[in-house]
């Protein structure tokens, strides 16, 4: 007798992947809880959290739409304003340090910092640099749209069934004299980088581990019932800031984000981690959902992700986006590099400095 | 001056009022050209002529001659009723958030061009102001009347909303080289609502003279055609 007599199939490598096809292996994730149509599901996090919000949407579940656009306006040009890619117009949120401070100030808007960047006469919210195209009219503009944000967002944390929140990178800048964490580097999308003022940190381990869970207390405080899925994304950093490879950086970030969800879905019975990482990024699957920058992740790999998603569910969603019509692009339909393309990241922007 | 008013089952409320000698203006003449609802989405600018498929729906309301409409030989053209959907903006823009207020300006601005970038009287008029410089103008079809049966709820909608709205859509139109004709204010009511009045009796767009639905809130009377018309020649006068 000994402990591994009675285990699953899934427990043992060579039945659950060394004799499988790598398309083939199953049950790779067994959730905790479930996620049915009823529920209010709200998705934050990096910019492939927004595969989530859209395979959650096409298959008729509740995708918690917290600070709608107005439904005639064009799918491009609410992207392009924040829209429809968050449960409410925060941006982007690549950090466990950003999603905290969201969610605090969320509760008391009167402490989300005051700082604006100002250049060309436009007002950039530093707390989400790219949310406006070519940043607001002026600073009062700025400040409403942050509250408008603010409230739907505390509605989202309020009346959630779900939180789906997909943890992107441990590096970022911050605000030496405020604290404040910034989702881009200062001078990328707005404002000045100022060294003074300005300072670079890579998150470590037991610094994100304590700011996630922090921000998992806060939400549950609010709202006791709320089951929260965390996942790592599979996009490699654009650029690392710490001065080594951006292939050694993006390994380094990765595994400490892999390894804090771990850790608290493993310490906390309402909190879930879900696999997408490991999906897309492992060497069994040679590599194929990657499209030919080696960066985002192509059509079929979110399809993949998505399908092993739902298939734990109920096991019977067919999330491919070649089963729906697409509309755009006359005709077009969004395959590869195209869906890809489609999300909004703002660490590409990064791209332009290299 | 020849006017041709271009437009969907809106026109009707026009050409019945042209028909029971509710408006009449020396040396204006007007001629109407169109297609109900959706197949108004089909007419296309070929050439300095609008042409469209569906002759036969064309031809019962207006007779063989006007098969095509050759732009030159107008004076001016008019799109009514295009539709434009106002209401229907309001309402999505209100079902959103609580109104104008929770949205920036230069979304509302960017969302609504989207919008009407996809209707195709906007495409027309966009391509004709490029090749010709007849004056067009772009008339509001008219806000829906109150539902008076109360099965339905009348959606509220703040007089300031539609103003901004309307704001908006003048500059949009403005920049296609056209000009935007608003919803005479004489006709409004509580805000949002063509007065019920002009609902009463109207007739249909087919050339059947045939009242149209009971309860139909939509199209309105050739008491309404007429303040439209006087509003479209008085306009076009002052641009001549």
């Amino acid at each position: 007798m000994n402990p591994y007599r009675d285990l699953p199939g899934r427990s043992f490598w060579k039945p659950a992947v060394g004799e499988r096809e790598p398309l083939a292996i199953s049950d790779i994730w067994t959730p905790k809880f479930g996620f049915d149509k009823s529920h209010r599901i709200a998705t934050f996090g990096s910019c492939f959290a927004q595969h989530f919000s859209r395979a959650l949407t096409r298959l008729g579940y509740s995708w918690f739409d917290g600070e709608p656009a107005p439904d005639m306006f064009s799918e491009d040009v609410c992207r392009r304003y924040g829209y429809r890619l968050f449960s409410a117009r925060t941006g982007n949120i690549y950090t466990a340090q950003c999603f905290r401070q969201w969610i605090d100030w969320a509760l008391e808007p009167e402490t989300a910092p005051d700082e604006v960047w100002v250049g060309d006469g436009r007002c950039i919210d530093p707390l989400r640099p790219t949310i406006q195209p070519d940043g607001f009219a002026d600073e009062e503009r700025m400040r409403r749209g942050r509250r408008i944000t603010l409230a739907a967002l505390r509605r989202v944390i309020e009346t959630s069934d779900r939180l789906v929140f997909t943890l992107g990178l441990t590096e970022a800048w911050r605000n030496r004299e405020t604290g404040v964490v910034y989702p881009l580097c200062p001078g990328v999308a707005g404002g000045d980088y100022d060294p003074d003022s300005h300072e670079f940190h890579n998150y470590t381990h037991s610094e994100i581990l304590s700011e996630l869970n922090g921000a998992i207390a806060t939400l549950r405080g609010i709202n006791p019932s709320l089951g929260i899925l965390l996942t790592v994304s599979p996009v490699p950093l654009t650029a690392t800031a710490t001065g080594g490879h951006v292939l050694v950086a993006t390994t380094y970030s990765k595994s400490v984000l892999r390894a804090v969800a771990g850790e608290i879905a493993a310490d906390l019975p309402f909190v879930d981690y879900f696999p997408s990482y490991e999906l897309v990024t492992s060497p069994l699957y040679r590599g194929p959902f990657y499209n030919a920058n080696a960066r985002t992740i192509s059509a079929d790999g979110v399809d993949f992700v998505m399908s092993s998603f739902f298939a734990s569910q109920d096991g019977s969603e067919d999330t491919s986006s070649r089963s729906e019509a697409e509309p755009h692009n006359g005709g077009k339909t969004h395959r590869d590099e195209d869906l890809a393309e489609d999300e909004i990241c703002d660490d590409v922007m990064l791209d332009a400095f290299r | 001056m020849k006017i041709c008013i271009i437009g969907n089952s809106h026109i009707a409320a026009l050409q019945h009022a042209l028909r029971e000698g509710r408006f009449a203006r020396r040396g204006i003449d007007f001629d109407f050209w169109g297609l109900p609802n959706k197949q108004f989405e089909e007419i296309k600018y070929d050439q300095g002529i609008l042409v469209t498929t569906n002759l036969r729906k064309l031809k019962a309301l207006f007779g063989a001659r006007h098969g095509r409409l050759k732009i030159g030989a107008y004076d001016a053209l008019v799109f009514h009723g295009g539709p434009l959907r106002l209401d229907r903006l309001l309402i999505s823009i209100k079902a959103a958030g609580e109104g104008f207020d929770e949205f920036d300006e230069e979304f509302l601005a960017a969302g609504i061009e989207s919008f009407m970038s996809g209707l195709n009287a906007i495409r027309l008029v966009s391509e004709i102001s490029d090749s010709h410089a007849l004056p067009i103008v772009v008339s509001a079809d008219p806000l829906p009347a109150r539902r008076r049966n109360g099965r339905r709820k009348n959606p509220e909608i703040a007089a300031e909303d539609l103003e901004r709205l309307q704001m908006i859509v003048g500059r949009l139109i403005e920049a296609r080289k056209a000009m935007y004709l608003r919803q005479d204010a004489g006709t409004i009511e509580d805000a949002f609502y063509t007065r019920g009045m002009f609902a009463e009796n109207a007739k249909r767009f087919k050339n059947d003279g045939m009242m149209t639905k009971e309860g139909d809130i939509k199209h309105m009377n050739s008491r309404y055609g007429e303040i439209v018309l006087g509003r479209i020649a008085d306009l076009l006068a002052g641009a001549a």
